[in-house]
Parts: C-alpha cells; sequence; structure tokens
C-alpha cells in the first residue's frame, strides 16, 4: 500500500483525512463520554443526515446548486441541532437528557422526508451513511486539516475549563466559570468534529468513532491526562489498522475501523481482568 | 481585610419550588473568622439556602450579599470555595487526586491560558493541608469516601479562598473518618482564620468544633453558639420540627 500512497492522490486524501479524525474524533469523545453525553454523537450525526439529505434535495431541484459539497450543508445542520439542543437543555432544566433524544427524532424525521424527496437512497447518500473515505477529494481533505487544527487548538485552550465541566459543572459554576457559554464552544465543536468524521465512518457508525477509544482508555488510564492520550493512541490504531485492513481484505473502510476498535476495547477489558486476577493471587 | 467584615448577608430571604416554599424569611450574617453550621433535618431547605448563596438558585424573595455585594452582582468566586454534596457520590473518572484539586485552580488561572508553574507547589500544599499529600498521583475513584471529600476540601482551599462552604461533607462518610474531617475543618478556621460555612443534618460531630450554630427548618430557629445549642431541651427541638401541639 505504501508504494500506491505516494502515487495515487486519492489514497493520501483517504489516509490522512483518516489520520486526522482518528486524532480528533476520541480527543472530543473524553469530554463527551465523561459528561455521559455519548448519545449526542448520534443525534447529531442523525441531524448531520438530513442537512446531508437536504442539501441532495436541493441539487436535485436545482442543478446548478450541485457543486455544493452536501457534507458541508450537514455541518450547517449539526452546528443549528447543537444550538437546539443546547436551547433545550435549558428549557428543560430538571430534564436536560431529553434535549437529546429530542433533536435526534427531529433530525431523523427530516431526514427521511428529504430523502424521499431527494428520490430515495441513491449512492451519495448510501455513502453517507457507512463513509466513502475513497471520495475525500484535495479540497475535503484540507478542509478536514483546518477543521482538526482549529478543534485541537479551543481544546487545548480550554482543556482546564472542560475538565472541570465533566468531572463537576455545579463546582465549574460556582467558581464563576462562564458555563453556559462553554457548553455552547463545546456542543458546536462536538457537531462540528461529528461531522467531518462522517466523511470515514458515516452517519451510523460515526458514535463509535467518539465513544469506543475512551471506552477503552477508561479502563487503563489512571489520570485524565493518561485517558486523553490513550484516547487519541487507540483512535489512530483503529484507523490506521482499519484503513490498511480495509485495503487488503477488501472490506468496507468504516466499518473495518469500528471492528478494531471493538477488539481494542476487548483486549482493555480483558487486560485489566488479568491485572485484577494477577493482584488477587499476589494478596493471596 | 477587616476582622469584623461581614463576609455573608442574607435578609428576609424566603424561596418557593413551585407552590411549595422551603424557606421563610431567612435572616442571618456570617462575620469573618466565623464557623458557622446550619443544621436541620432532611428536606428542611438548607442545601436551598446554600445554592442561593453560592448563586447556583437565583434569589427572588430578599436579599443575600457577599463581602459586601449583592450576590446578583457579585463576581470574585474565587474567594469562595466549594464543597458540593454531590462529590460524595461514587465517582468512576480517570482523574487523580492532584489533577482534581488542581481544577480548583481553573478560574483564577483564567480562560485560554495554561495552569501557571506553581500551581504544582498550591496543589500539594493544599493536599498536605488535608493530609492528602501522599494520595496526590492516585485515581480519585480508588480512593475511600472520606479521602475523596478530603480531596474535594484540598480542591476549595487550593485558589486560597476566604471562605470555605462546605455541602453535607459528612454524608456517605465512615465515622470514624468524619471526626478526622471535622479536626481539619477546625484547623483551618483557629489557625488561619477561614470564614466557615457548613451545611449538615448530622449535628453531634459538629458541635465540638464550630463556633456557631444555626438550625434550620424552613425557618431558622434557633441561632447561637455551641453551648447554648447543647443547652437546648427536647422541647424546643418538638418546636422546630412543629411537632409541640402533639
Amino acid at each position: 500500500m505504501i508504494s500506491e500512497l505516494f502515487r495515487y492522490e486519492f489514497l493520501q486524501n483517504a489516509f490522512l483525512t483518516g489520520i486526522f479524525i482518528g486524532w480528533v474524533a476520541p480527543l472530543l469523545g473524553v469530554f463527551i463520554v465523561l459528561r455521559r453525553l455519548s448519545l449526542i454523537a448520534d443525534a447529531l450525526s442523525h441531524v448531520t443526515l438530513s442537512g446531508i439529505a437536504a442539501s441532495l434535495w436541493i441539487g436535485r431541484l436545482f442543478p446548478s446548486l450541485q457543486w455544493i459539497n452536501p457534507l458541508y450543508a450537514g455541518m450547517g445542520f449539526a452546528v443549528c441541532g447543537a444550538l437546539l439542543i443546547e436551547k433545550f437543555r435549558t428549557v428543560y432544566k430538571s430534564h436536560e437528557e431529553l434535549a437529546i433524544p429530542v433533536i435526534m427524532s427531529l433530525g431523523i424525521g427530516l431526514g427521511v422526508i428529504f430523502i424521499s424527496l431527494a428520490n430515495g437512497f441513491t449512492s451519495d447518500l448510501y455513502g453517507f451513511l457507512f463513509g466513502s473515505i475513497n471520495a475525500v477529494t484535495r479540497f475535503d481533505f484540507l478542509v478536514v486539516l483546518l477543521l482538526t487544527l482549529a478543534v485541537t487548538a479551543a481544546v487545548f485552550l480550554l482543556f482546564k475549563e472542560f475538565f472541570l465541566l465533566s468531572f463537576d459543572e455545579d463546582y465549574g459554576k460556582t467558581s464563576g466559570l462562564p458555563v453556559r457559554a462553554l457548553q455552547l464552544v463545546f456542543i458546536v465543536l462536538a457537531a462540528v468534529v461529528v461531522s467531518v468524521s462522517i466523511r470515514i465512518v458515516g452517519v451510523l457508525l460515526v458514535s463509535s468513532l467518539m465513544t469506543l477509544p475512551v471506552a477503552s482508555a477508561m479502563r487503563l488510564a489512571k489520570s485524565f491526562r493518561g485517558a486523553v492520550v490513550l484516547s487519541v493512541v487507540f483512535g489512530e490504531i483503529s484507523v490506521i489498522a482499519g484503513l490498511l485492513a480495509s485495503y487488503y481484505l477488501d472490506l468496507a473502510p468504516g466499518g473495518t475501523i469500528v471492528v478494531i476498535s471493538g477488539i481494542l476495547l476487548l483486549f482493555s477489558l480483558l487486560n485489566e481482568r488479568a491485572l485484577k486476577a494477577r493482584r488477587t493471587v499476589g494478596r493471596g | 481585610m477587616s476582622e469584623t467584615e461581614t463576609i455573608i448577608e442574607v435578609k428576609n430571604v424566603s424561596y418557593r419550588y413551585n407552590e411549595t416554599k422551603v424557606l421563610e424569611n431567612i435572616t442571618l450574617s456570617v462575620p469573618r473568622g466565623t464557623f458557622l453550621t446550619i443544621v436541620g433535618p432532611n428536606g428542611s431547605g438548607k442545601s436551598t439556602l446554600l445554592k442561593l448563596i453560592t448563586g447556583l438558585l437565583k434569589c427572588r424573595e430578599g436579599e443575600i450579599r457577599l463581602f459586601g455585594k449583592r450576590v446578583e452582582e457579585f463576581k470574585e468566586w474565587e474567594k469562595i470555595g466549594y464543597v458540593s454534596q454531590k462529590a460524595n457520590r461514587s465517582i468512576h473518572f480517570p482523574a487523580t487526586a492532584f489533577e482534581v484539586v488542581r481544577s480548583g485552580l481553573a478560574k483564577k488561572t483564567g480562560l485560554f491560558r495554561f495552569y501557571p508553574k506553581e500551581a504544582k507547589d498550591l496543589v500539594m500544599e493544599a493536599l498536605r493541608t488535608v493530609d492528602m499529600e501522599r494520595y496526590a498521583g492516585q485515581n480519585i475513584g480508588a480512593l475511600s469516601g472520606g479521602e475523596q471529600q478530603r480531596v474535594f476540601i484540598a480542591r476549595a482551599l487550593v485558589g486560597k479562598p476566604e471562605l470555605l462552604v462546605l455541602d453535607e461533607p459528612t454524608a456517605g462518610v465512615d465515622v470514624k473518618i468524619v471526626d478526622a474531617l471535622m479536626e481539619v475543618l477546625k484547623k483551618l478556621n483557629r489557625e488561619t482564620r477561614l470564614t466557615l460555612l457548613l451545611v449538615t443534618h448530622d449535628i453531634a460531630p459538629v458541635l465540638p468544633v464550630t463556633s456557631q450554630i444555626a438550625y434550620l427548618n424552613r425557618t431558622i430557629h434557633f441561632l447561637g453558639n455551641a453551648g447554648e445549642f447543647r443547652r437546648l431541651k427536647n422541647e424546643d427541638f418538638l418546636r422546630f420540627y412543629g411537632l409541640d401541639a402533639y
């Protein structure tokens, strides 16, 4: 694959885009999982799907607008969905968790309507559902690179605030942090990461790229910094190994990446059990 | 920094959740250096009062002042260290005691800034104060309830607050550990003149260390020192609970 990687631009785009997404999805995923918001990735990916379907429908109605990449329309929808989730959380203060299923249902509902208007499941839509990394253009890659840099910078600059929001939101409020503004920034970052990650794993699998590496890391890490580093390492291993395996075994890249994430999770669980057993034997 | 300065002033505060009045006409003031404990049964409005004082709930009736400023306009939250009741829940979070305590410096450090170099020394000093220095690198979930509570007190102390607010710090903590925890609070109050506001339903361990006690059950039935509180009779408590008519 290495020689082909130097030869074909589409392979370079796919591989490099995968590496950036393997970095940024688990990086933000750590905070999403620890804030018990894992479902948010699913909700936002379904909202992204409705944006993609809307864009395909508009492209069908007005062929002159077909140049617009449906993923960017999806990203716009995802950001709007993220802002709506935040709004709903304030409306239903004592049932904040309602916001996510409400927006997810609306996302699916709108998606179904736009899909039917856009003439049902086309190959384009199928690619967005399950990932279509081979269709990544150089422009797409540059957009992913730019967004990865922006999200990484935001996460590092707000790392201590995001840690506090994840660990103890009430303490954040009483210490005078601008919690509402931080939550808004966080959810918009989540929307951006979800929509760019859809390119490689697709709408149906995007949440796994944000949660599985984190789930593995949480079983092994003792510190928060350790959990972040391990999540990103597991994310990268999943993406790189998944892309290589899918290339040589002719498998769907998105599914292969997710299955490898699952295998890593299994290893981390087995490793934890082995460590516990060793400790018990040591004490005995 | 005046010794007679009033740190907390609560004037005629009432609060209701929908139609249920949980606080009625509360008035109290906490001068600098005081260790005030608010006691009362479950559902007496203790935590609500604390949430109003710390700005987690909006004060709609009456007035609350912190360091002389109305709570709605108060901005210097770094002057207050807060140990929440939630902290007592079992914690499965990949963070060390060091990382948890350091997060107490987040506001003071400022947005878009990394923790300063001296943060490490400040964190270790706060952990030393609560005798948890040797657990700095331990995962917070691996510590016992009492040890976790000490870590949360260290987090509240790391920013060098002038007022420490604790919501049910002994809930879920082993009885043997509670006395040690109270000794830490007493030491902080006596040696550093830190003002303390503690809310609890468990009166016994607090009596030897607190300087003032307020008995709350929707309204304040008693406000005085620990000696005066000890002299209260059974009939007084029946009256506080609204059972004197029986």
